[in-house]
């Protein structure tokens, strides 16, 4: 009897000293997690960001310049920075970690400086796949300067596609649009409304930088293996933004993949989509810098995913060949695929929707490929879960 | 026969035994329950999901929402009421009732000690865990001494059932020659205190895979032998102990530790009634007169119902051999047959609604419909796949869409495999119907794994 309550007291003081993983607690030793949140905010996240809040600093001061004084000299100053701070915007999309501490249900930064189409006149012509609502932009603009800054770009429901990167694109680069802030029937309405917009970027802009900049030691410190845990709320975020902000936005819906009609409006930048492939390709770089650990100015490759992967033997069994493969030389191949498929599409991917949308999505198909692998076999071997709740398993 | 029949009749056992399995047993589901109200499980589970993954031919079980917490009110009394013994049968059965409804609500929070505990709870309906310390005994002024054996028996034997079943169920190519999964879930478990160093190691998932198996298939037969017993009691408590470090499988170790005390002596329940005696200072000397044994007045029904439920938990774990193809893959025969932390599986799962006659077509956003555990449960299980579509399909038919097609582009990783396509991407989904036939738009496993 002794040695049962014994061995009992036992198993229950042993497991008593495991943490309950119900997605409060933290752990501190976990070393290779510790070292790659470490790199991710110290040498990705915050020279971004930092690198960005300039960019849309520039911004401001350019528009100021412009709305002052439209003539050509200054708009191409500001559409030179907006394409400046856009490039940037690249690296900083997949950060959404402030959009939790928020509160629940609150928006990240992303959906309100980068969503496209823009709702320009009705909710479904010209643009048959821009968000519905009843408000569009060409009515904002048609409004007087009260109304326009009246507008609630936060809190109202159906404003997000008619404020950030994509309305600034059409205010400033949009044909003829000059004219626009010349013509004294316009211009007044016009320049308010290009203000209202570039402050409501530089104020987003100023909200995540200092987020991470005041959170940066919190969130590296949160380094444990919990749905709560900084890694896997940034992996989250991660595959989050390859699926959403990468994939669809990026690709599939110009493509026509999910609808079956290609829509050249749904491009990224449409009014300057010479610059189209330029942002895809540094949105791939931040998509490969997050995953190797790459410092933000590409000088250091230090712990990443790729290092987790590795130091934890990661594979996948290859049935066809019968082999074990390296699980970051899959991911090798499937970078190398989107490159190389990448590389065939017109600069410009206006051009290459309506040419030939079917290259786009053969570029859907290979950045599937990645999603796919890091959402199956890849969180399998971190052992990271996608946002749900830590119930328990058998 | 003779034998059987003696048995039947005449054998018996210290009903103590069944009293102190009925105390642990009320106390543990007290426990399991309060700490699932409080993980906030009842609200993620119950109220917030828009839809419920339902089990064919449950589909009239719902969820009663915020009124859930009533299911668990009346499954917590009832176990405050079996720890008393109080009008046992009664609430033996209302737990069993609660229980398995709260159970059968969402196929997505299946878990194998669930199921253990509804056809636990439902064997111990037909069980006299009343005979003695109990409210029940205390009104009557009859203290039993003796149960027929095989009530004592049944018990063990469900717990010997599980074990053995489970052990079977490890005998695959997948469990003992790549050691999966358990490679992929203690590779990242290195940050452990101590054993951490092992976790990362070939040998070290093999040794767990293999004893695992080993552990799993004698130690039913360790622990119903009286020499071996103590050691096989060692060997549970080790064994949940780790698995409870390792894993997170909330009170499902402290419920196989516990029951398996059933195996030992009387004596020891004798004495841990007597420590509860004093502890609580019950004194019942004076008031009930001790009555020698248990007598059911309906013996033959009770023993018909107890056959009958052992034949189909004998029968059902196999019932996947009426399924072609690879068992992990399609999951047909699956669940209820105590294959345990078998499979690490994990899927990317998209739907695209079609008109078959303007071929109009717009992709899901499952997020809209499911909660993020239902979108990974509903990934790589065919089942959940299919009623999702039909769900999906019912949903937009109501919204006015017409002609209506469902179509699933859905990759599986299963066990360390690369990801492979799961489900045949040009058949219509919203067309087929849920049923015992074998589901023939799931693609082949590009693969064998032999065994159990």
């Amino acid at each position: 009897m002794k040695k049962i309550i014994g061995l009992l007291v036992l198993s229950v003081s042993l497991v008593s000293c495991v943490k309950e993983n119900n997605g409060t607690t933290q752990k501190t030793d976990e070393f290779n997690r510790a070292l790659i949140l470490e790199n991710w905010v110290n040498n990705l996240v915050l020279p971004a960001f930092t690198d960005f809040k300039s960019k849309i600093e520039d911004l401001k001061i350019k528009e100021n310049r412009f709305v002052s004084n439209p003539t050509t000299t200054t708009q191409t100053e500001l559409q030179e920075a907006l394409f400046q701070a856009q490039k940037v915007w690249q690296h900083v999309a997949m950060f959404e970690l402030q959009a939790e501490a928020n509160g629940s249900n609150q928006n990240g930064t992303r959906i309100y400086m980068n969503t496209y189409p823009i709702d320009r006149e009705t909710s479904t012509n010209p643009f048959p796949n821009s968000n519905e609502d009843d408000r569009t932009l060409e009515e904002n603009l048609n409004g007087t300067p009260e109304t326009i800054n009246n507008l609630d770009f936060k809190n109202t429901s159906g404003t997000i596609d008619e404020q950030g990167f994509p309305a600034l694109d059409y205010l400033i680069n949009s044909e003829n649009i000059l004219q626009k802030y010349i013509d004294p029937t316009t211009a007044a309405n016009y320049k308010t409304y290009m203000t209202k917009i570039v402050d409501r970027m530089v104020t987003l802009s100023n909200g995540a930088y200092n987020y991470w900049t005041n959170n940066a030691d919190k969130i590296i410190a949160n380094s444990g293996s919990s749905s709560s845990a900084s890694f896997d709320k940034m992996v989250n975020d991660y595959i989050n933004y390859v699926e959403q902000g990468f994939r669809e936005n990026k690709i599939s819906n110009a493509s026509g993949k999910r609808d079956g009609i290609k829509n050249k409006f749904a491009v990224e930048a449409y009014y300057s989509s010479e610059n189209s492939k330029i942002y895809f390709n540094e949105a791939f770089k931040a998509v490969q810098n997050f995953y190797k650990g790459i410092s933000y100015d590409g000088t250091t490759n230090k712990e990443g995913l790729d290092d987790y992967l590795d130091y934890l033997d990661a594979e996948v069994y290859v049935s066809s060949k019968n082999e074990d493969v390296k699980l970051t030389d899959q991911v090798v191949k499937n970078f190398a695929s989107i490159q190389n498929t990448v590389a065939t599409l017109n600069d410009d991917f206006v051009v290459q929707t309506e040419q030939d949308p079917s290259k786009m999505i053969t570029t859907f198909n290979v950045i599937q490929d990645y999603v796919v692998l890091i959402k199956t076999n890849a969180l399998e071997a971190m052992g990271v879960t996608i946002d749900y709740a830590d119930s328990d398993g058998d | 026969m003779s034998i059987l029949k003696n048995y039947i009749q005449n054998s018996q056992t210290k009903a103590a035994t069944l009293a102190a399995f009925r105390i642990l047993f009320g106390f543990l589901m007290l426990i399991s329950l309060i700490r699932f109200i409080a993980m906030g499980w009842v609200e993620q589970f119950y109220i917030l999901p828009k839809w419920h993954f339902t089990y064919y031919g449950f589909e009239w079980i719902k969820t009663w929402r915020e009124y859930t917490y009533i299911l668990f009110g009346i499954a917590i009394i009832s176990c405050i009421c079996i720890i008393a013994g109080f009008k046992y049968r009664l609430f033996m059965t209302l737990f069993f009732l609660s229980f398995t409804y709260i159970e059968l609500i969402d196929k997505t929070t299946y878990l194998n000690h669930y199921y253990f505990v509804s056809i636990l709870s439902f064997l111990l309906c037909f069980l006299p865990l009343h005979a003695t310390f109990s409210v029940d005994a205390f009104c009557k002024k009859k203290f039993y001494v003796h149960v027929p054996s095989w009530t004592v028996d049944s018990i063990k034997f469900l717990l010997a059932t599980v074990y053995f079943y489970a052990g079977l169920a490890k005998l695959n190519s997948d469990w003992l020659l790549r050691a999966q999964p358990l490679k992929i879930w203690l590779s990242s478990k290195t940050d452990l205190p101590i054993i951490g160093q092992f976790m990362n190691q070939t040998w070290f998932h093999f040794t767990m895979s293999w004893s695992g198996a080993v552990y799993d298939l004698s130690v039913p037969f360790l622990l119903w032998y009286k020499k071996t017993r103590p050691y096989a009691f060692v060997a549970v408590v080790v064994f949940h102990v780790f698995t409870r470090i390792l894993f997170n499988i909330g009170m499902f170790p402290y419920i196989m530790i516990c029951a398996t005390l059933i195996f030992f002596d009387s004596k020891w329940h004798i004495k841990f009634i007597e420590v509860l005696k004093n502890l609580f200072k019950i004194n019942l000397k004076n008031t009930v007169c001790k009555s020698d044994r248990y007598l059911y007045k309906k013996p033959k029904n009770i023993l018909f119902i107890i056959s009958l439920f052992f034949v189909i938990q004998l029968l059902l774990p196999f019932r996947n051999l009426c399924y072609p193809g690879e068992l992990f893959w399609h999951e047909q025969g699956f669940r209820f047959s105590w294959r345990v932390m078998l499979m690490e599986k994990a899927g990317h799962t998209t739907f695209t609604v079609k008109d078959s006659i303007t071929g109009k077509k717009f992709y899901v956003k499952n997020s809209d419909f499911l909660t993020s555990f239902q979108i990974k449960q509903m990934s790589f299980q065919p089942d959940f796949i299919l009623e999702y579509a039909h769900k999906l399909g019912d949903h937009f038919k109501s919204q006015g869409h017409q002609n209506i097609q469902i179509f699933v582009e859905s990759y599986v990783a299963l066990n360390g495999r690369l990801n492979q396509l799961f489900i045949n991407p040009k058949i219509d989904l919203y067309k087929e119907e849920e049923s015992f036939y074998n589901k023939t738009w799931i693609l082949p496993l590009n693969d064998e794994i032999k065994g159990f």
